[in-house]
């Protein structure tokens, strides 16, 4: 798996889109809830993205508006991995 | 790239389309039109309607429509609810499904929120029966009065009260008759005249000429001044960009006290000890109050900590009541715990501040164990 910023944001893009967004196409730091993007949706995305990429979030940082854009979630999920080393 | 919002609000309008000939056709096809009380829910709500539907017999007509479900939760109701139930595919708030309701129905019908908790079932019948009288158009179980008196078609002043949405059952002659006077909707109708508010609340109806004449009979010459408006204004921050409002079913109140209509109150909700229904409040919304690009700036400040505090509390406490909610919903008590973290509540302590907020809002220990899900005698 090929684990940059542009990979993730392509990945991400695409789990969101396969997800409650019927959209060709989002700016990254579009606010997701406003396109319909919401609660157990954005759940799922963490638990996927947990799975995906071998992470799991602190209990501080599971707060909804942390997955409000694109760009706060790959921000997140790039500073989970810094942490262990993997980027 | 950004959206092209143009694009997405049309999409967003022909997918409203789609989801209204699906609840059209679910009316048509229900087999009991009789008394229906609706219970409107979007995702990640199932633990309020859980609870919710716990305390009403079977014999109450309760109709469910979800919205924006993902299919675990549409399997969930399927095979749980026990009431008929229906699912709108876009992520709806209950603004269109008002609309929804008001251009479907052909019967008095009733509405109640998830975080409206019955205790006393009989309210449910005696709201219907209040809503029959010729002259009411709706009946509810709470209400509010704001400051200002209206003057209605014959020229009577009169103080308006307001039926709010938590509970209540709608008179439906009476609505076909108003609604055959002017183009009206149970919707919110924006104020904000930007087209940014417009394009961020497609689902508010927008002010037309005729509804502010309505508004200049009802209130006089200053009645639409921005900023000092003498009937009810919400103001709620969407996106960064905040939006003023007349809220759901107000418009449509003030155009039935115009004509001579009124609206039922019950009696007393209070019945000896206890409560015979309880409404928490923004169970769907509350997390917008700690998000500053969302939130209902026309609140008190306090006022929104008490309800965050509150709902946060009972929906912790609700999502931890068994465990056949679906499986995301195990992730959403990770993310509610993020929340009570934040707050500096720790989950051993929830029952305890819940049955002391319960307790002080008038519910007796009976009522209290009911929501928290102990067992009472």
């Amino acid at each position: 798996m090929v684990l940059n910023r542009a990979a993730i944001t392509n990945t991400i893009t695409e789990m969101i889109k396969q997800g409650v967004i019927h959209q060709t196409a989002f700016g990254e730091d579009e606010d997701l809830r406003e396109l319909g993007f919401h609660s157990i949706a954005i759940i799922t995305l963490m638990v996927n993205i947990e799975s995906r990429y071998e992470i799991e979030y602190d209990d501080d940082e599971l707060l909804l508006s942390n997955f409000s854009t694109v760009t706060g979630i790959v921000d997140g999920i790039i500073r989970k991995l810094e942490q262990r080393g993997r980027m | 790239m950004a959206i092209d919002r143009d694009a997405f609000y049309a999409n967003q309008h022909l997918r409203e389309i789609e989801d209204f000939r699906t609840f059209e056709a679910f009316y048509e096809a229900l087999a009991d039109k009789h008394r229906i009380y609706y219970m409107f829910f979007s995702t990640g709500l199932l633990q309020w309607v859980r609870k919710a539907l716990q305390l009403i017999p079977e014999n109450v007509n309760v109709v469910l429509i979800g919205a924006g479900l993902v299919p675990a939760e549409k399997d969930w109701l399927r095979s749980q609810s026990g009431r008929p139930a229906v699912f709108l595919e876009q992520a709806y708030t209950d603004h269109t499904i008002w609309d929804f309701l008001f251009r479907v129905n052909r019967r008095s019908f009733g509405w109640i929120d998830i975080d409206s908790f019955v205790f006393n079932p009989g309210i449910l019948a005696d709201l219907a029966e209040r809503a029959e009288r010729s002259d009411i158009v709706i009946s509810a179980a709470w209400s509010y009065s704001p400051a200002n008196t209206i003057v209605n078609k014959q020229g009577a002043e009169l103080l308006p009260e307001f039926a709010n949405t938590f509970l209540l059952f709608v008179h439906y002659e009476a609505v076909s008759t108003l609604r055959s006077l002017l183009d009206i909707s149970p919707r919110p109708y924006l104020i904000s005249q930007s087209t940014e508010a417009a394009a961020l609340s497609p689902h508010r109806a927008l002010l037309e000429r005729t509804h502010e004449e309505l508004l200049h009979h009802l209130y006089g010459p200053c009645s639409t001044s921005s900023g000092s408006e003498p009937y009810p204004v919400e103001a709620a921050v969407h996106g960064g960009v905040e939006v003023r409002f007349i809220d759901t079913l107000v418009l449509f109140q003030l155009f039935a006290y115009y004509h001579g209509f009124s609206i039922a109150k019950l009696p007393d909700s209070r019945r000896g000890q206890g409560v015979s229904a309880y409404h928490i409040g923004g169970a769907s919304y509350y997390k917008n109050y700690v998000d500053a690009k969302h939130n209902l700036v026309s609140e008190k400040e306090h006022i929104q900590q008490r309800k965050y505090r509150r709902a946060l509390l009972m929906d912790y406490c609700l999502l931890t009541q068994g465990e056949d909610l679906p499986a995301p919903y195990k992730g959403l008590k990770r993310v509610l715990k993020a929340y009570l973290d934040q707050s500096s509540i720790r989950v051993h302590h929830v029952p305890e501040l819940l049955s002391a907020m319960l307790s002080e809002a008038g519910l007796d220990e009976h009522e209290t164990g009911l929501l928290l899900g102990r067992q009472t005698d």
